[in-house]
């Protein structure tokens, strides 16, 4: 009687130990999602942020309206976004430099060293800036990418989660440019630029000028090759 | 013998018990209420076998519903989400349409001079009627899918956009600081 006992609270602990870990498998958060939350403090120094949230739902949304036929290009973002589960971006540009310290930035750099991550590219440059690419592999798929970009005046992180060609997406740039509305339609889409003090007429100068959407402030540097 | 032994004798000796006390002791013992068990003894009594076996196949079945119907939520979920949620255009046909832009079928404009008597016309009004009152609300959560869509497709865009700048702007930074021969 006791065996018998024994067995059966065996099985059920077993079971039980099966169901909980199958659960909290499915809620865990992927390993390959890093927490940028604590980067809002910048906004408030930030000439401009862009943040943008692409999660899995939004991801399928945009996979429907997205037609090979119409446009190869369409075909090979398509096929890029296959598998993905997200794609997190935040990037801050700031007027002048010394706006962030690399403090703030290894709180960022400091979740890439946990165990999974590999750091691909590791740049530390006073003329380019700082880049860190980061990826997390399982065998030769890789299961998320990071990256770091700290410029003299502006602060990216990049975070992909699921399995990405890098290739893929290194050809990306230049296919497709920034959508021709203003961000802040999009939703879902955070783009915040303060005005300058020092803009004279604010007013008659928006109602001259056309609302255009914000560019990336690149630093000048030579042509690659 | 002395007296003392007499009184003892007297005292144990054996006396039958009364014709009705075995009724008497079974009529009390029945009214006696039962003790109930506490919850622990039931506890107890679950945790003893054969109920055990039960107990146990119970729970495990039920944590496998449980995980079950998580799991299938989340992947329904996600299979609603795959199907082709933007259509273009509905499908209406030429003859609905036509039928809602021309109510004189039913005979109303001509002050019901005109009778419907074929199948055909009944089938034309029927149509006409649900087309005008279905089609609308159809239409505007078409509309409002693929405007969803089109906003997440350039989200897409952008999010992919900074992506691959920044991961070209890393690639060209190690170009630029790596040794030129």
């Amino acid at each position: 009687m006791k065996t018998v006992m024994t067995k059966s609270l065996r099985a059920v602990a077993f079971f039980s130990a099966l169901s909980v870990f199958a659960t909290a498998s499915a809620f865990a958060q992927d390993p390959a999602k890093i927490d940028m939350s604590h980067l809002d403090r910048f906004a408030d120094r930030a000439d401009k942020v862009i943040d943008v949230t692409v999660d899995g739902q939004l991801l399928r949304l945009a996979a429907s309206i997205l037609n090979e036929k119409r446009s190869p290009d369409e075909g090979k973002i398509k096929e890029l976004i296959l598998g993905l589960k997200g794609i997190f971006v935040k990037r801050f540009e700031f007027e002048k430099e010394g706006e962030y310290t690399m403090a703030d930035v290894d709180s960022i750099r400091s979740q890439l060293n946990a165990p999974g991550w590999t750091r691909v590219a590791n740049v530390r440059s006073k003329r380019a800036g700082n880049y860190d690419v980061v990826i997390m592999s399982e065998g030769s798929v890789i299961k998320g990418l990071a990256v770091l970009a700290a410029e003299a005046k502006a602060f990216t992180v990049v975070n992909i989660v699921g399995p990405v060609d890098l290739a893929k997406l290194s050809e990306l740039e230049g296919k497709f440019g920034i959508p021709h509305f203003g961000l802040e339609q999009i939703p879902g889409v955070s783009v915040t630029e303060k005005k300058k003090d020092k803009d004279p007429e604010p007013e008659k100068q928006e109602n001259k000028t056309e609302k255009k959407p914000p560019t990336l402030v690149r630093s000048e540097k030579p042509p690659r090759g | 013998m002395s007296r003392l032994d007499d009184e003892l004798r007297i005292a144990f000796r054996r006396e039958p018990p009364p014709a009705d006390f075995l009724t008497r002791v079974l009529e009390r013992a029945a009214l006696q209420p039962e003790p109930r068990p506490s919850w622990w003894q039931r506890l107890a009594m679950l945790l003893g076998t054969p109920r055990l076996r039960w107990v146990a196949i119970g729970v495990t079945a039920l944590l496998l519903l449980a995980v079950s119907a998580v799991q299938y939520g989340r992947l329904r979920g996600a299979v609603t989400e795959d199907r082709p949620r933007v259509a273009e255009v509905p499908p209406h046909s030429e003859a609905g349409e036509r039928d809602a832009a021309s109510p004189a079928v039913d005979g109303s404009q001509d002050g019901g001079a005109r009778s419907i008597s074929t199948p055909r016309e009944l089938l034309q009004r029927h149509r006409a009627s649900t087309s005008q009152v279905k089609a609308p609300a159809h239409d505007d959560r078409q509309r409002v899918t693929i405007a969803e869509a089109r906003a997440a497709k350039e989200k897409l865009m952008l999010a992919l956009y900074i992506a691959s700048a920044t991961l070209n702007d890393a690639e060209r930074a190690v170009h630029d600081d790596s040794p030129k021969p």
